[in-house]
């Protein structure tokens, strides 16, 4: 029953458009108010605190940071530039271009939305001079966007690995081949749309020279997402390190080598970045504040009992998984979304033998999903605002970049050796 | 939105005053864990104390730049559904209510956050000494300067209320509005 209000109340204030840290804090109020559950507000309020409180946080807005000034100046042409020489001979080589630099940006960036950002503005304009259908080109950007959180570094899986006690080293291990996987789903889709079309048939010739010096020129950006992910497994820094040597690269990088960066810009980028992370480090605190709740009524021991009620088998569980994240997805974005589920997913799973990280993996795919998915997916807005075309024109020319996310969503999901070798091998 | 150009002159001023800390606070927090993290890598040592400030200062950034985010109309929320399926009236009258449901909660917060810092003021950190309360005062503190954020807002809102004269334009969806056309 009050698994079901908390659902009702939380569903409610989001639609009507309470903002989320203020909504999911009344999520949390109003049962202990309505049921007399008893709870302190001082107990609350001081979860509130204590969810924004351990150190290892930091490595949030540092990595905001990091992708901020990677996101800014010309980082994402050379990214371009490199992806051009090495795909664009294939068919329909401009899609795969944007697929490809997505990729590469994804590991400097951490962030969907810079991602979509600085490749949408350059290529949804070359793609339709190249005789794409613009709202295609719109779309293709915006879901290549999201590999952005599954590649690693990834701010959702970093924060779903804090909130949920995993380990930052693993997630990011098992994001990698899922992030390939829907890469090379996306390529896919160029590939027949190029030939089909006939927009893009290829051909482009590119010499080893192009190859070798576009990569030249992008090595120093290429070289950041190594640095942060060789320093972490390797065991030298952790994460909140590694996304302070991630900020000082990243300021090395563009000022000194790309000079496209200046110091005096430095402090709004800080605000920027520092107003950004406030936003979600306190719906970090809110949602500590509702897990607390959660945990204290036996929230996911209903939920395990009612799946169970169902089935016993956990196919029947990650069925549920995706679905409610892909319901989630369509209004929420990734952060709040992990942030809400976590507290009530962990456990679960845990109780039906599935792994941690291969849940964190499987939420994070989802909710990237979402993120390209009308009537609220904040890389189809970017898109959109690029593009000029409307958000729901260009979810309708979007249809087998959705199929290509569902293949790529339903492997990742049941076949668990797809995210967890790499972290059986390098564990 | 972003409220800041229809601030008077204090509110503006105490705006750039909070982006200031955001700025001062946000380079020292990179400069003492990356130098933290170079100390320990290098040297073999790695200054304790610096955990101590990180931690205010994560703290503090969080919820001055809480107030940050008010101000600029930054904070994640859903608005497209209520853009898409209510007529402007109906809009209307959300808006007031959730501001005050809004405004409602701040004040809780706030007095009971107030407490709690009182309460731990007494008990110090383990390395510098400093009073717990300081650590915990960050959200009254924070939340208070996002009150007058917000109660100008609501003024804001009240005079202007929201119309809907053009197509409904998708906004506050990651920290930013994306001025995206539905």
């Amino acid at each position: 029953m009050i698994l079901l209000f908390v659902i009702a109340v939380f569903l409610v204030t989001v639609f009507v458009g309470v903002p989320l840290v203020w909504a999911i804090l009344l999520t949390a109020i109003l049962p202990i108010l309505v049921f007399d559950l008893g709870y302190p507000l001082q107990a609350l309020y001081l979860n509130f605190i204590g969810g924004v409180e351990p150190n290892h946080f930091l490595a949030i807005p540092l990595f905001i940071v990091a992708g901020e000034l990677m996101s800014r100046g010309g980082v994402g042409l050379r990214i371009i530039g490199f992806a051009r020489a090495a795909f664009g001979f294939m068919p329909g080589g401009l899609g795969m271009v944007v697929v490809g630099a997505s990729m590469i940006f994804g590991g400097i960036s951490g962030s969907a939305i810079a991602d979509s950002a600085a490749i949408g503005s350059v290529m949804i304009k070359n793609m339709a001079k190249e005789g794409y259908d613009k709202a295609f080109a719109a779309g293709l950007v915006a879901a290549a966007g999201t590999i952005g959180i599954i590649i690693p570094p990834s701010i959702p899986m970093l924060i779903y690995g804090f909130v949920g006690n995993v380990s930052v080293a693993d997630l990011f291990l098992a994001g990698m081949v899922p992030g390939i996987i829907f890469g090379v789903a996306f390529m896919l889709v160029c590939y027949y749309v190029g030939k089909s079309t006939g927009c893009d048939p290829g051909g482009r010739t590119t010499t080893r020279a192009e190859l070798w010096s576009s990569f030249v020129g992008t090595a120093p950006a290429l070289f950041m997402p190594i640095l942060i992910l060789g320093g972490i497994f390797s065991g030298w820094v952790t994460p909140t390190e590694a996304a302070a040597v991630a900020v000082v690269y990243g300021l090395v990088v563009t000022i000194f080598v790309y000079r496209d960066f200046r110091f005096k810009d430095l402090p709004q980028l800080m605000v920027d970045a520092f107003v950004t992370s406030a936003t979600v480090m306190v719906v970090i605190g809110a949602t500590t504040v509702l897990g607390w709740l959660i945990t204290l009524e036996q929230m996911p021991q209903v939920l395990v009992g009612f799946v169970q009620d169902l089935s016993s088998s956990p196919w029947v569980f990650l069925i549920l998984v995706n679905l409610v994240l892909l319901v989630l997805g369509l209004v929420l974005d990734p952060v709040p979304a992990i942030l809400l589920t976590a507290p009530l997913f962990l456990p679960t799973a845990q109780a039906f033998g599935i792994d941690p990280v291969h849940l964190g993996v499987i939420m994070t795919c989802n909710v990237a999903v979402g993120l390209f998915t009308p009537p609220v997916g904040a890389t189809l807005y970017v898109a959109s605002r690029i593009s000029g075309v409307g958000v729901l024109s260009i979810a309708r020319r979007m249809g087998m970049l959705y199929f290509a996310a569902i293949c790529a969503l339903l492997l990742v999901t049941y076949v668990p050796a797809v995210s967890m070798t790499m972290v059986h091998l390098f564990r | 939105m972003d409220y800041r150009a229809t601030y008077p002159l204090a509110l503006r001023v105490l705006s750039r005053l909070i982006d200031l800390f955001l700025v001062v606070g946000g380079l020292s927090i990179v400069t003492l864990v990356f130098v933290n993290a170079t100390l320990r890598g290098a040297a073999g040592f790695d200054l304790a104390w610096s955990l101590e400030v990180t931690a205010f200062l994560l703290l503090w950034t969080t919820f001055l730049g809480c107030a940050a985010a008010i101000a600029r109309g930054a904070h994640m929320r859903v608005t497209e559904i209520v853009e898409l399926f209510f007529p402007a009236k109906v809009q209307c009258f959300l808006s007031i209510a959730i501001n005050l449901v809004v405004l409602v909660t701040m004040v809780s917060l706030i007095v009971e956050g107030y407490s709690i810092s009182t309460h731990t003021w007494a008990q110090k950190t383990t390395v510098l000494y400093w009073p717990v309360g300081f650590l915990y005062a960050s959200m009254p503190v924070g939340i208070a300067l996002s009150l007058i954020f917000h109660v100008f807002n609501m003024l804001h809102d009240w005079r202007s209320p929201p119309g809907r004269d053009g197509p409904p334009i998708a906004h506050h969806v990651d920290g930013a509005d994306t001025g995206a056309v539905l």
